[in-house]
């Protein structure tokens, strides 16, 4: 379980439990009960959101 | 297209060609001046032996509505109409301009009227990024002028030398037959 | 809003005449006084190690002014964030525009010379002298990835730069519980985005060390921030003008001559233009990835899928960044599947390094999975579309990559395949008739957008999104829209990257949707400031002041609401006392969307094969798509038509041919075979509408998606038309025929002796 109310933060504590995501987390999308988000950072988060972080996606 | 190529060196183009380097007096590299009519403009330039048409127009005449897409002659970004025949001019030696009637696309309009053409290619949104546009209407005109009343396989196969990659045709192909269809081209 | 004045309407653009008169200006068609041309040396091998790079010759020359080569470029290893796909690195970038140690591909730039005309330059570059150590090349996957692979870059294994993995459930347990199972493996080739306008650009820089710099581009603000990463200057000290663009598809959204070009201006201290020949952009700009893909599918009986399994392998090029993850990411999202396993891996491989194709990963991977999708509906004998319409996923579903759907039109666009005249339409010999389904997810990002209200009512509006398929019109649409004057009053610009507020790319199907509604937001501000000096002309509350229809209407009627009497004024009015109201009116808004929520496609296609030269005819073709809501019908319809186009090109004959070497054998466009005129029938189009609920209007952008269907649309129409189920791209007439005849010696090799006989007498 992971308390965080603000993306930055969650990605931080992310980043503290598991090291190994460091780069991958440096570019990633985030998608915040169905909307994807590419400058997330300071995205507010709920207790019930539902997260998911994905590879930035945008087209040619 | 190299076929082409053959019939476009007239040899009354090649004469004169020889004639100026054999008289001129100075480097081989030195440029030719031609006189040609282009748009119904009489209009001289300057240009390199070698130069193509294309090249020719767009800078020394600085006309550049004729587009350069791949100077092989397989994209028909460059139509232009020399002595009543569609050509690629990247497929032209500018030389050959000498004593020739031209018309690119900065002489389809009449004055401030649109081609009917350039009008219906508008109303059917049949360009999107528009790189092909000049060619596709020069070469459009050339068809209308030779066959006013072609059916659509023939509009496909004699457009088949200008390359779209942003339509898929169908819109031109829509424009071009509802120009003739109205029958009134000039 | 549902009842519109405008949107949907279908005005001539306003950059109309300028296109159909040759009028508009490219990125060739511009030049200045005393400008020098530059070229580029590239490397003739795909793999080679850099000796030595003398340029005396070239130096010595007539007419040349300067020669840069890698080492003018400095060293970087950060990264550079461009609003897309994973960051490009920017040592990457600076490595591709000139090779250091490695030329990494054939067309690799080694050199750059400026000189006065352009056959001075092109000459000049042949004179300098490279020593080059040749190395074994890495032409394929295959060979990328196999044990004892010669390396392209240190740091990769095996050549593989990256490993996604998408999973859910358990895929092989649920394969078990399957009654059919349907593997197979595909082949996709390297293809061009073949936009018909080469890359050019001019660059001039000050003794103020300030640049201008005038270019063909999808993304101003990427060149402008990816020449200041690369060149170490100071972003602010660079300013790009977008030409009209011919062109881009992707492809113009990475810099390879902009730096070059600023690097040669700022030694020669003389503007210099630098353009693209048609062979360099085929070797030397960014296609996209060939692939390796298997697929597996289970389902039951009843046509429920049950399990998919999908392992995709996409070429990078020469640098690690394909676009294997969004492949991996698209490639399931029709369906709601229990059972998944996806895995993805990015592969280099001594080709040009690839950059964003029209939905980029995502033709390839549907190519694969509609394929077989295809086959389990025919093994199941089920109509390929009610199998599809079974398994479709709504609204409230999870994705593949994890969030839920949206509003979503998949079911609605199946629907309207399934109901279309062509989907009934009888076939003759030789011919059949495919259906498959297009995913993207459309991106949002960051946009802005300014409009300014002239005295005599007309508006202008300015944006930094290049206008590629007819996006200022649209965007002149939304202004009439909002404010209510005539579309012809509204004048739709294309800014510079100082006089517009920074926008990201034209490109991901973004600008009609996230920029249209930085458009659509600064119109209401206007709208408000308009209220705001009726207010104060009626001397009353700006909240005392509704709008209708292109007025300001007074609300101080008994009951609060506008009276038949009610006292008005139109924009014109206001505009007109702009001056004694508070001044002029400039309307602003920046927006960061996020992405617009996906686009489904369903395209049918007729195909007649010629079963003694292979060659196939499209004789009938109709896309249709979900695009949220059509601004202007007529750019819709042409964004699903090309999209078509490209995909019908990539399916049936584009293919970059290396030999053995990796040399590229067909760069131009006589034998890198695109569709023409007579390749094609009318490409009919049906708009679907399901409004996207993150933007005012619904739309949701529509430009990518068309391109994902025609891959195995075609290929099952072949499908159906010749029994062989091919898996290798482009279905060229040599392949075609090849396929054919070993269909036909391994039938008739399967086939009893009677059988056998029966055939070689008839």
């Amino acid at each position: 379980m992971i308390d965080a109310s603000r993306v930055d933060d969650l990605l931080k504590t992310l980043v503290e439990r598991f090291p190994g995501l460091a780069g991958e987390l440096e570019q990633v999308a985030v998608a915040i009960d169905g909307q994807i988000f590419h400058h997330a950072r300071y995205q507010s988060l709920r207790p019930d959101s539902d997260v998911h972080l994905l590879p930035p996606v945008a087209g040619g | 297209m190299s076929v082409s190529l053959r019939m476009y060196l007239s040899n009354h183009a090649i004469g004169s060609f020889f004639d100026r380097l054999r008289t001129s007096g100075t480097e081989v590299m030195s440029k030719i001046h031609i006189e040609t009519t282009i748009n119904g403009e009489p209009t001289e330039f300057l240009c390199e032996p070698h130069e193509s048409l294309l090249t020719a127009l767009r800078n020394a005449v600085g006309l550049t509505g004729t587009k350069e897409g791949c100077t092989t002659g397989d994209c028909g970004a460059c139509s232009v109409i020399l002595n009543g025949r569609l050509v690629p001019a990247c497929l032209v030696l500018a030389p050959e301009a000498q004593g020739a009637t031209l018309t690119t696309i900065e002489g389809i309009a009449d004055g401030e009227r649109l081609h009917p053409l350039q009008q219906k290619f508008l109303e059917h949104a049949a360009l999107q990024c528009g790189i092909c546009t000049p060619g596709f209407i020069v070469a459009a005109k050339a068809l209308l002028d030779a066959n006013p009343n072609p059916s659509e396989e023939e509009t496909r196969y004699w457009l088949a030398g200008n390359l779209c990659r942003c339509t898929g045709y169908d819109k031109i192909i829509r424009a071009v037959m509802d120009v003739a269809a109205a029958g009134s081209t000039k | 809003m549902t009842d519109f004045a405008y949107i949907g309407t279908r005005p001539i653009r306003h950059d109309g005449v300028d296109k159909v008169t040759g009028r508009a200006a490219y990125g060739a068609d511009f030049s200045l006084p005393g400008m020098l041309h530059g070229a580029i040396l590239r490397s003739p091998h795909a793999h080679a190690r850099i000796v030595s790079i003398d340029t005396s010759a070239a130096e010595a020359m007539p007419g040349v002014k300067a020669v840069i080569t890698g080492k003018d470029i400095p060293p970087n290893s950060a990264k550079l964030v461009l609003g897309g796909e994973a960051a490009l690195d920017l040592h990457d970038m600076g490595d591709n525009l000139l090779a250091h140690d490695k030329a990494l591909y054939n067309g690799h730039a080694i050199a750059a010379v400026a000189a006065t005309t352009v056959d001075d330059a092109r000459e000049a570059a042949e004179l300098i002298r490279v020593e080059y150590e040749v190395l074994t090349p890495v032409t394929g996957i295959d060979q990328a990835i196999a044990p004892g692979a010669p390396r392209l870059h240190q740091a990769f294994a095996n050549n593989i730069a990256h490993r996604m993995e998408l999973k859910r459930g358990d895929a092989e347990s649920a394969f078990k519980d399957a009654d059919v199972v349907v593997e197979r493996e595909f082949r996709t080739p390297m293809v061009h985005q073949g936009y018909i306008e080469p890359h050019a650009c001019v660059a001039r820089i000050g003794q103020d060390g300030r640049a201008i710099v005038w270019c063909s581009t999808q993304g101003p603000f990427v060149v402008r921030d990816a020449c200041a990463a690369i060149l170490g200057m100071d972003a602010a000290l660079i300013k790009v003008i977008a030409s009209e663009i011919g062109g881009g598809f992707g492809g113009k959204i990475v810099v390879y001559l902009e730096p070059l070009a600023i690097l040669l201006s700022k030694k020669t201290n003389r503007p210099v233009k630098m353009v693209m020949s048609r062979d360099e952009v085929f070797r030397a700009t960014g296609p996209t990835s060939g692939t390796k893909i298997r697929a597996r599918f289970g389902a039951k009986r009843d046509g429920t899928l049950v399990a998919a399994s999908v392992s995709l392998w996409y070429e990078a090029g020469a640098y690690r960044g394909s676009p294997a993850g969004a492949g991996a990411m698209c490639c399931l999202t029709p369906y709601r599947i229990p059972n998944f396993f996806i895995e993805a891996h990015d592969v280099v491989v001594n080709k040009p390094k690839v950059a964003a194709y029209r939905a980029p990963g995502s033709p390839m991977a549907m190519f694969a999975t509609e394929s077989v999708v295809d086959d389990i509906a025919r093994q199941l004998d089920i109509d390929p579309i009610e199998l599809r319409l079974k398994n479709a996923v709504s609204e409230g579903d999870q994705a593949p990559y994890g969030p839920k759907y949206g509003p979503i039109g998949l079911k609605q666009v199946l629907d309207a395949a399934k109901n279309h005249p062509h989907y009934q339409a009888p076939l003759a010999a030789n011919q059949g008739r495919g259906v498959a389904c297009g995913f993207w997810f459309n991106a949002g990002m960051n946009s802005s957008a300014t409009i300014t209200l002239n005295p005599d009512g007309s508006a202008a509006v300015f944006t930094g999104n290049p206008d590629i398929g007819g996006t200022r019109v649209a965007q002149a649409l939304m202004v009439a829209e909002e404010l209510g004057i005539p579309v012809e009053r509204v004048r739709p610009h294309v800014a510079d990257t100082d006089s517009a507020g920074h926008t990201d790319v034209t490109g991901g199907s973004r600008v009609c949707y996230a920029t249209g509604n930085a458009v659509i937001q600064a119109a209401r501000d206007v709208r408000d400031q308009l209220r705001a000096r009726a207010a104060k002309i009626w001397k009353t509350d700006v909240d005392r002041v509704g709008w209708e229809a292109g007025r300001a209407v007074s609300l101080d009627g008994a009951d609060g609401s506008a009276g038949r009497d009610s006292k008005t004024l139109t924009v014109s009015d206001l505009a007109a006392q702009m001056p004694h109201t508070g001044g002029p009116i400039v309307g602003r808004a920046a927006v960061s969307m996020p992405m617009a929520g996906p686009g489904f496609a369903a395209h049918i296609c007729d195909l007649e094969v010629d079963p003694e030269t292979g060659r196939s005819t499209v004789v009938r073709y109709t896309a249709i798509q979900d695009v949220g809501k059509a601004v202007h019908p007529s750019y819709v319809e042409g964004q699903m038509q090309g999209g078509a186009s490209q995909g019908i090109g990539w399916a049936l004959n584009e293919e970059y041919v290396f030999n053995a070497d990796g040399v590229m054998e067909n760069a131009g466009f006589l034998d890198y075979r695109m569709p023409v005129a007579s390749d094609l029938p009318m490409i009919d189009t049906v708009i679907v509408e399901v409004a996207n609920p993150l933007h005012p209007y619904g739309v949701r952008g529509v430009g990518e998606v068309p391109i994902v269907p025609p891959l195995a649309t075609v290929a099952n129409a072949m499908r159906g038309a010749t029994g062989v189920r091919f898996t290798e791209l482009p279905l060229s007439p040599p392949r075609v025929l090849q396929g054919l005849t070993e269909w036909r010696q391994s039938t008739f090799q399967a086939a009893g002796p009677t059988t056998q006989a029966a055939l070689t007498r008839s």
